[in-house]
């Protein structure tokens, strides 16, 4: 036992002050000069920054000394807190003893500090509440220990009172952290085992994996295998997590720092891992673990054709740092070559095509999202279908099938009316609603997965006004009655935007999926009519009228300037404009055509 | 010494009351104007104090240029003192009818005068937040024509939220009334952050073609020149010659806040903040916000987004110039251009596209070799 260590991480809901947090603990330490300072230090994508979310789980270690001059070594393990990455952020918690439990003093108790304080209660942390921003006017601090105490279930009297953005409360904070919080446990001497609970792709290092030691010791120059992958390889480096990698010659056990080995791609080290030695190998690994799968599949295609062979450099190079994309190329009637994609789930969607956007340059087109169907042919084959064009002809179908999840949904209990028309008009099932707090209701219900890959959270979270929390585990494929919606622009089948859809509900998709073209397509100089069809009969059309005209009044003086920014500001759109056929369709109505009212 | 044709621009930042509809940078009249007179006789004199100009152009415009004193105008034209100015142009606003003296504002130099009457309908003109009556109007343009000016352009609104094609009519047709040698008919658009522009009210589309259609239909009917997208002259001496000379690459030099310049090679506007642009003269300092350098890309993107709003078109030879070359085949496909020699013209209903054609054209645009 290492008593001088402690690992936790902190959970907090979406603005709640988790990164103002860390930003206090890494400058009330010592641990960032001023110099190096700067706000959100943790987060270092340029995404994570601006949306103010964690993609990639981080470490940092830290030095503190309590009241009676003694050094203890804190290890912060920053951790992502979407659903999309709930895999990831299990790892890291496994790494840790303790969890700080952030709350808004003026906002409360809110949806993901429940779901992500049951996964930290799963792994046995010793949870410390913290109630932070009691420095605004506007905190209520009784009301929040409150709610910590019924609708948490943790104990009020423990809850420490701080204020991340200016420092208050820090140093108690800290002294709680080396006195609750339990020394790791684990054995210096047996063989070594460390998890690997997150890693990054370096251009120049390779592959940096994060771990935590639990037994044993880890050397550098040492030959390592990785238990669960069966590879081997030798450790060129290793070391603590500062601010900066620093480099050390040994991790013992209890230690969170790095490792580098000349692994040439994330997927090769994944989450969950274990690492030990080649000569004195551990006979169990750590379990826990899993590949993640992908849910949610997707077609990426380039704007222009041309750029083909750049998106799949651009592929490759992420996926060297994202272990859980997955991807193969595929050819659209309408959009030429590009790439079928998996991915955990929307958010994952969306951080992927940002990247590529933004970190290469690329300009893209995506399809809409779709679930993993399993067809079973009428001769006896069984196939998995991730793509509407793939879909077998139903004349050689026996049976379809669609994954399910369970859900749950934990809100106060004055939306239950609404969440539940919401529940039950995605096909959900096997519905039960209990109390968990006070005045909070769980709602457990089994719907298909397909129900909850578009505008879901966005319609959760609109009629809970925030406090919905949302989370769910998948439960096995049931069968489903679907029929395969195409849509045809200006008469042409544009292929990137058929559908797979329940049955009951093509008619009234196909409708709005047409009206929802009609909004997102520009109008042209000619009429464009936009048709919904399945197997080749119409069930439903608009017209989308042509332009009448396109010209700005006012040529505001002698300000020519105006102009011509517009005109390249044009210009740039039509960019992220796919021609099909004679019809330019922009990036958007791809994903418009799954928009709900 | 070559001299060089100019225009000069003066941006008077008053109003007797902001419209609804109105980005322009202009804000209520404070009681004293003395300061910004002080301030634009300022400017002008350090800037335009270069004895190879020649201007041929000259024109007051705003905000309400009218609501400062004709004296103050008067100074400012004989500061020019040039034999070459040709068009001295002075817009107004019927808001302010008893206050403006308008003969003196001939005597002062001015020769063409743009009226802003926008309707004839004062339910339109309330929606739209003028502070004048269209018997006001009337008034003011009656008045205008008694004092000795030759040349009145008229301007008028089109596309008002609840404005049907019928309605416009009557704007049209009492507009011609006033036989005005200009009228200017420009389409409401909708700024962000004015009233009417936060309301997102306006016709429909199809609406406002139908009326741009309508008021060319009317007026051409009536011997006016489309010379313009939104400009019609009942001669051809009667285009606007300051106006065209943003659309030729003339030069300009704008006094004023915010007011633009052209060198030939570089473009360039003054800080917009009145108090700003006061004390940045009265330090001694040119009130210049920012500039940029036209490249030759620059210039015919300039050239395309300006060259299809009007009936002189896009001189491909002046493409060339710069150093691309256009191939207009797909352009002609439209159906709403003719070429007329090295020549692109847009007909009526091309001017209506001229964004779209300038996107186009903006798209086919080849560098030639060795430039
Ligand atoms: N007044 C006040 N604001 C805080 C405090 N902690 C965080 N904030 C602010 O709350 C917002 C969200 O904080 P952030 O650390 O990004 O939250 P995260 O999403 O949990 O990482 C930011 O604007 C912070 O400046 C605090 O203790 N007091
Ligand atoms: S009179 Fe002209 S410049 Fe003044 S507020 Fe009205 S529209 Fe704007
Ligand atoms: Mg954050």
């Amino acid at each position: 036992m290492r008593s001088n260590i402690r690992n936790f991480c902190i959970i907090a809901h979406i603005d709640h002050g988790k990164s103002t947090l860390a930003d206090r603990l890494l400058q009330v330490t010592g641990s960032v000069s001023e110099r190096e300072f700067h706000n959100q230090m943790l987060d270092s994508m340029d995404i994570e920054r601006e949306r103010g979310i964690t993609i990639k789980s981080t470490a940092v270690t830290m030095y503190h000394e309590n009241t009676e001059g003694e050094k203890f070594q804190l290890n912060l393990i920053d951790t992502p807190g979407h659903v999309d990455f709930s895999y990831e952020v299990s790892r890291a918690l496994a790494s840790c003893e303790g969890a700080l439990l952030v709350v808004d003093a003026a906002q409360g108790v809110e949806a993901q500090t429940v779901a992500n304080l049951y996964k930290a209660m799963e792994q046995e942390l010793e949870i410390i509440p913290v109630v932070n921003k009691i420095d605004l006017p506007s905190a209520n601090i009784d009301e929040t220990l409150y709610e910590i105490d019924n609708e948490l279930g943790l104990d009020p009297d423990g809850a420490m009172h701080v204020s991340a953005k200016t420092g208050q409360g820090i140093e108690e904070l800290l002294e709680a952290i080396i006195e609750r919080i339990p020394p790791p446990s684990g054995d210096a001497d047996a063989p070594l085992r460390a998890r690997v609970f997150d890693s990054i792709f370096d251009p120049y290092r390779g592959v940096i994996a994060y771990i935590r030691v639990v037994d044993g010791v880890m050397r550098s120059d040492r030959d390592i295998s990785l238990m669960a992958m069966g590879n081997e390889y030798r450790v060129e480096e290793i070391g603590h997590l500062g601010i900066k990698r620093e480099k050390c010659e040994l991790l013992t056990n209890g230690d969170v720092g790095y490792v580098i080995a000349g692994i040439k791609s994330v997927s090769d080290v994944r989450s969950g891992e274990t690492i030990t030695t080649k000569l004195n190998p551990a006979e169990k690994t750590l379990g826990g673990f899993a590949q993640a799968k992908p849910v949610v599949f997707s077609s990426l295609f380039p704007i222009s054709s041309e750029d083909y062979n750049d998106l799949a450099l651009a592929m490759e190079k992420l996926k060297l740092n994202d272990a859980s994309l997955i991807y193969e190329k595929v050819n659209s009637v309408g959009l030429g070559f590009g790439f079928r994609c998996g991915f955990l789930g929307l958010l994952h969607l969306e951080v992927v095509q940002e990247r590529l956007e933004r970190e290469f340059g690329m300009s893209l087109v995506l399809t809409a999202p779709t679930v993993l169907y399993r067809v079973s042919l009428t001769n006896g084959e069984i196939k998995y279908i991730d793509n509407p064009n793939l879909y077998p002809d139903p004349s050689r179908i026996e049976l379809t099938e669609e994954p399910y999840i369970k859900a749950s949904v934990i809100m106060p209990d004055k939306y239950i009316g609404p969440v539940t028309t919401l529940l039950l008009n995605r096909r959900g099932r096997d519905y039960s609603n209990t109390y968990v707090g006070a005045r909070r209701v769980e709602i457990k219900v089994e719907m298909p997965l397909a129900e909850i890959v578009y505008d879901f959270y966005d319609k959760l979270k609109s009629l809970t006004q925030g406090y919905g929390s949302f989370d769910y585990e998948a439960s096995g494929y049931h069968p489903g009655n679907l029929a395969k919606v195409d849509i045809l622009v200006n008469h042409e089948k544009v292929d990137a935007l058929s559908m797979l859809v329940h049955r009951d509900r093509a008619n009234n998709w196909a409708k709005r999926a047409c009206e929802n073209l009609k909004e997102a397509i520009p109008r042209q100089q000619f009429k464009i009519p936009i048709q919904g069809t399945i197997g080749g009969a119409i069930i439903a059309r608009t017209t989308i009228s042509a332009l009448r005209k396109d010209v700005t009044a006012k040529c505001y003086g002698g300000d020519i300037t105006r102009k011509r920014k517009l005109l390249e500001k044009q210009k740039a759109g039509k960019k992220r404009m796919k021609m099909v056929g004679k019809v330019m369709i922009p990036q958007k109505a791809f994903l418009a055509v799954l928009k709900r009212d | 010494m070559a001299t060089e044709k100019i225009g000069l621009y003066v941006h008077a930042p008053f109003c007797v009351k902001k419209c609804s509809y109105c980005a322009f940078n202009s804000v209520e009249k404070p009681r004293d104007t003395s300061g910004m007179c002080t301030a634009l006789s300022t400017e002008f004199i350090r800037r335009t104090q270069q004895p190879d100009l020649e201007y041929q152009t000259f024109y007051a415009g705003g905000g309400t240029p009218t609501l400062l004193p004709p004296e103050f105008w008067k100074r400012m034209i004989d500061m020019v003192r040039a034999p070459w100015l040709k068009e001295v142009t002075i817009e107004t606003n019927p808001a302010v009818l008893d206050a403006i003296d308008y003969s003196s504002l001939h005597i002062a130099g001015f020769n063409r005068i743009s009226v802003g009457v926008q309707s004839f309908c004062d339910k339109n003109l309330k929606l739209l937040g003028r502070r004048h009556t269209a018997e006001e109007a009337r008034e003011t343009l009656q008045l205008i024509s008694r004092t000795g000016f030759k040349n009145i352009s008229l301007d008028l609104m089109y596309g008002l939220p609840g404005q049907t094609p019928e309605h416009q009519k009557n704007d049209i047709i009492e507009a011609l009334s006033f036989m005005p040698q200009h009228i200017s008919t420009y389409d409401l658009t909708l700024e962000p952050g004015t009233p009417m522009g936060n309301r997102g009210e306006k016709a429909s589309e199809d609406q406002c073609a139908e009326m741009y259609h309508q008021i060319h239909e009317i007026l051409t009917a009536n011997g006016y020149v489309h010379y313009e997208v939104s400009s019609y002259a009942l001669e051809d001496k009667y285009r606007s010659m300051h106006n065209s000379s943003y659309w030729d690459r003339t030069s300009y030099i704008g006094i004023g806040p915010s007011a633009h310049s052209f060198s030939g090679t570089k473009r360039s506007w003054n800080i917009p903040g009145i108090p700003e642009y006061e004390s940045a003269l009265l330090k001694g300092e040119l009130p210049e916000d920012s500039s940029e350098e036209i490249t030759d890309e620059n210039a015919v993107n300039e050239i395309l987004s300006i060259g299809f709003r009007n009936t002189n078109g896009v001189d491909l030879n002046e493409l060339d110039k710069f150093g691309f070359r256009l191939d207009p085949t797909d352009l002609l496909h439209t159906g709403l251009i003719e070429q007329k020699g090295d020549f692109l013209v847009p007909d009526e209903k091309g001017m209506l596209f001229a964004d779209l054609l300038a996107l186009k054209a903006s798209e086919l645009l080849e560098k030639t070799s060795g430039v």
